[in-house]
């Protein structure tokens, strides 16, 4: 499968995207006055600003413009996946477990994975984090999560 | 196989909850105890806390340690703090934001200041000094106001934001006063106070100004509490300055999340009370123009009520209520 | 000579056996706790703030700006290894300074790195000996109508950080400015884009956004090259090949040091400003700014050195008149208040030692900064010999460890993610994120001065004008944009002529 897509058409698109909902959302913040410039006097000009620039980079596009190459996702996946059971299961799991498990899934991302050196550097990584964040510096990162009472 | 794992499930599962139960039974404190400051480090609030929990360590024979929780002007570690577990094992540190303004500032706060939480002791009580830039030509709170009765547009003052304890205890003072005053937000004091000593606004309310008019910097008219400043004897206080029934003090306290058993808030309240009225803890705080409040935990709980009240008529007059 | 007696004074104390290793203690921690991505100055201070607490004052506080000074190099130091900028000055590091490293010359931009960052910290020492009451003075003229004007100028600077496409470059910036009014708007109280998160009252942690933007992406895009090989380059310079090109960056090291020292001085933001208005700067007069964003070395030391000076000198206000001007000078002065001493302008007078004691210590610490690196130059260097599939597990797990530090919070690992998501697709779409950064830092402060300019001018916005230093910078401004216009124009007149 091979769909092709302009760079700029895209970015274009999305600037609009972005422009639009910011505006939306802003209209309801009111636009003051001179004296008292109110809190949706600002995003709604760069609101405005932010779509007439989106309008020319997707004007430009018809132009001139490259294509997007096409992302591979299963590497993304996986590192988008481990920083969200670091940011979710912390807490309840705990450093030792979310720790290795997160450098696995990590580590599975890049084509030279192999499971021993994965498996050093997970202990290595949570051995080392747990002593300079949670030991040395303090931060409230649990050893044992709270589901198992840490 | 779905079986086992089942079992092994049920069984950490409940060696989870029977660890956890495990700690009501013994004598309190078991653990060490997390005491939250929900504001970053280097402030007044992290400055008590951090010189109080290693004395407080001492005395309870269990470790106290500080965390800052910040953001949201603080109600974000207060509303965890509300669904904590009421074990006795983690408290916080408040102060007159986060349970007697914020609440009635920010409707969409999930915590009730009242019913959420077991106050334990009024560690503080800040009275804070109305300055102004010495280009102002008035020396006292009189002649102040009527400089702002002659041209009500003249003048402008600072706070370090929009609710804060500055911004309504300008306001108060407007009010009882009957004067005129722009307000400028600042996000925070410390900006709030420079532009007031380079002069780009003329008046401000707050408690850390005490250096700057030593230095001559900026001039103070008047303390906010009932009681002369023991830093700077010669001002008055408003109500001698002739602002009748004015009284404003900034406050900090140590609060448990409801439930916490009165034996547990007991011990924490008489170790407090112990290490604040130590005199190099009272000095110490003297000296930054902190006084120290103490008492027991039915005496804060009663004041905390009378500030509500106050403070949410005062937030309300003002106009900071936001949706 | 009475500043020669203050000297004396000032060295005796910072020579003193106990402060040289509290000193390099400082230097030692903090670069070892900044290089780890994620980890800026700020939380550095405010995790080994406790420490300082045992200690005598002025030691204490020698220790902390040590830290200080160290994880801010620490931070130079990811962000030219494997773009990881903790904060937002390393941003500007990271533009050239991975590059250089990318080319095989990471040695070089390690070690003149940490030389500029010397010869910026010495000659922004010897301005705060010289000239710290006068500078204070001279900053609280900066009112809210002259921070307009300069945002105004900075984010006009924000064009020269594109290296491709302007057109996108400005929309990218005007996103940034979007983005940074996301919060609790200071000037009414309301709440914008919130939700109604809490979470996001104080708006989006800028180090979720920088994290985000440049380290996370930076590794999805590594892990998306299909050649499969490691992202590093096999010759490496030495540091010796680095020091010899000292001659060539001597001038940008310069003028990012005036730079620095000057925008340093400013309370809220002056000094993030000066490590992208030395890059817009030496971008501008280079002969060659079509290389700047591949490597240009002048891209590099100068914001380094106006970073480090603009460092130095944000301890001006907060020493001589007690106004913290950063969150890092907010921390020093609760490590000070600690021990009762409240900072104000009696600091010079009532404790001359504290005060040129940290004075001298600033110019051992940077010192011992430029010792402590060199050294260590080779040993960075190897990092990036480190398999890379072994190495980006632990860059990016550091990364959310550093992010959550920041606040506790684990909503801003949930943001990282989001940024990082984001981050990658503007990769994808050769969009550059340092523009939305800058405009992110810059949006909000923007808005604020003018909002409290006109409140205070009772709506008369010929205040921005009326004002000669507001005017100067906005005369610049105006100069900036049309400048290049006009060549624009006469470049396409001579072209007819030439035709005709």
């Amino acid at each position: 499968m091979n769909i092709s897509l302009g760079m700029d058409r895209l970015a274009g698109l999305i600037f609009v995207a972005i422009g639009s909902g910011f505006l939306w959302l802003g209209l309801d913040f009111g636009f003051g006055s001179m004296v008292r410039i109110g809190p949706g006097f600002f995003p709604i000009i760069l609101s405005c600003v932010l779509i007439a620039l989106g309008a020319a980079v997707l004007v430009w596009s018809f132009i001139a413009d490259e294509h997007v190459s096409m992302p591979r996702v299963g590497p993304i996946v996986r590192v988008i996946g481990s920083m969200a059971i670091f940011a979710g299961l912390m807490q309840p799991l705990g450093s030792y477990l979310v720790l290795p498990i997160v450098v696995v899934l990590l580590a599975s991302a890049s084509p030279l994975f192999r499971w021993k050196a994965t498996l050093l550097l997970a202990a290595g990584i949570t051995l080392c984090s747990d002593l300079i964040f949670r030991v040395a510096l303090g931060l409230p990162l649990p050893a044992i999560g709270h589901w198992f009472g840490g | 196989m779905k079986k086992t794992i089942f079992a092994v499930a049920t069984a950490v599962i409940s060696f989870g909850c029977s660890v956890s139960a495990g700690h009501a039974q013994d004598a309190w404190p078991a653990k060490p105890i997390t005491w939250i400051v929900p504001f970053a480090p280097g402030g007044n609030t992290d400055l008590l806390a951090r010189t109080i929990a290693p004395k407080l360590s001492e005395k309870l024979g269990q470790s106290v340690i500080v965390e800052n929780r910040p953001g949201a002007g603080g109600t974000i570690a207060t509303t965890e703090l509300a669904a904590a577990a009421p074990d006795g094992y983690t408290m916080q540190i408040g102060d007159i934001s986060t349970h007697a303004i914020s609440p009635y500032v920010y409707k969409k706060l999930t915590y009730d200041p009242i019913k959420d939480f077991k106050p334990v002791v009024q560690i503080t009580s800040v009275s804070l000094l109305l300055v102004i830039n010495p280009q102002v030509k008035a020396n006292s709170v009189a002649e102040l106001i009527a400089l702002a009765k002659e041209d009500p547009d003249s003048l402008a003052y600072a706070s370090s934001g929009n609710g804060s304890p500055q911004h309504l205890a300008f306001e108060y003072l407007k009010k009882l006063a009957g004067i005129e005053a722009v307000h400028i937000p600042y996000n925070g004091a410390a900006p709030a106070l420079t532009d007031v000593v380079a002069g780009h606004v003329q008046m401000m309310i707050d408690g850390t100004a005490v250096p700057q008019v030593k230095s001559g910097n900026l001039r103070a008219l008047a303390v906010t509490g009932t009681e002369r400043s023991k830093v700077m004897p010669d001002i008055p206080t408003m109500a001698e300055a002739g602002v009748k029934d004015y009284s404003f003090a900034s406050w900090h306290g140590v609060f448990y999340p409801a439930g916490v058993p009165d034996e547990i808030v007991g011990k924490v309240n008489t170790a407090i009370n112990e290490i604040i009225n130590q005199d190099e803890v009272k000095n110490r705080f003297a000296e930054l123009n902190i006084g120290i409040a103490g008492g027991s935990p039915q005496k804060f709980v009663e004041f905390i009520a009378a500030e509500n009240e106050k403070m949410k008529a005062l937030v309300e007059s003002s106009g900071a209520t936001q949706d | 000579m009475e500043l020669l007696s203050h000297l004396a004074l000032g060295f005796e104390t910072a020579l003193s056996p106990l402060n040289l290793f509290y000193c390099f203690a400082g230097v030692l921690i903090g670069t070892l706790i900044g290089v780890l991505p994620g980890l800026g100055p700020a939380p550095t201070v405010a995790m080994l703030l406790p420490l300082s607490f045992g200690l005598p004052p002025v030691s204490g506080f020698i220790m902390l700006s040590g830290i200080f000074y160290g994880a801010q190099y620490g931070g130079s130091t990811t962000a030219i290894l494997i773009n990881t900028p903790g904060e937002s000055s390393s941003v500007v590091t990271a533009l050239d300074g991975y590059q250089m490293a990318k080319r095989g010359r990471a040695g070089e931009a390690l070690a003149m790195a940490a030389v500029g960052s010397f010869i910026a910290g010495t000659i922004s020492t010897v301005i705060i000996a010289l000239l710290a009451p006068p500078l204070a003075r001279a900053a609280l003229l900066f009112g809210p109508a002259e921070y307009f004007s300069l945002m105004v100028l900075g984010l006009i600077a924000a064009i020269a950080l594109a290296n491709g496409s302007v057109l996108k470059a400005v929309a990218m910036a005007v996103v940034g400015l979007l983005l940074g009014l996301v919060g609790t708007d200071v000037t009414s109280g309301v709440q914008r884009y919130t939700f109604g998160a809490l979470n996001l009252f104080d708006g989006i942690a800028i180090v979720a956004l920088a994290m985000g933007l440049f380290s996370v992406a930076e590794v999805l895009r590594n892990l998306e090259d299909r050649s499969d090989k490691p992202p590093t380059v096999a010759q490496i310079s030495g540091l010796a090949a680095g020091l010899s090109r000292l001659r060539e960056a001597l001038g940008s090291i310069l003028r990012g040091t005036a730079i620095g020292s000057i925008l340093g001085i400013l309370p809220g933001g002056g000094a993030t400003l000066s490590s992208f208005a030395s890059y817009a700067i030496e971008k501008k007069i280079s002969k060659e700014p079509e290389k700047f964003g591949t490597g240009v070395l002048q891209g590099l030391t100068g914001p380094e050195s106006a970073n480090n000076a603009g460092a130095q000198t944000s301890f001006i206000p907060m020493l001589t008149l007690g106004l913290p001007s950063n969150p890092v000078m907010a921390l020093m002065i609760g490590a000070l208040m600690i021990h009762g001493i409240q900072p104000g302008p009696n600091v010079i007078s009532e404790q001359p030692a504290l005060f040129w004691g940290l004075i001298t210590s600033m110019w051992i610490g940077n010192a011992m900064l430029v010792i402590l690196n060199l050294p260590l130059v080779g040993l960075w260097v190897k990092l990036l010999t480190f398999p890379y599939h072994l190495l980006f597990p632990a860059i990016v797990v550091i990364t959310c460890i550093g992010v959550f530090s920041f606040n506790n919070s684990m909503f801003d690992v949930w943001m990282l993610l989001l940024f990082s998501v984001i981050g990658y697709i503007l990769v994808k779409l050769r969009c550059e994120p340092a523009p939305m950064l800058l405009g992110f830092i810059l949006g909000p402060m923007m808005e604020e001065h003018l909002r409290r300019a006109l409140l205070l001018s009772r709506g008369n916005a010929s205040v921005f004008i009326e004002r000669p230093i507001s005017a100067v910078m906005l005369a610049i401004a105006v100069l900036l944009i049309v400048a290049p216009a006009f060549s624009i124009i006469r470049a396409r007149r001579e072209e007819i002529f030439v035709e005709d």
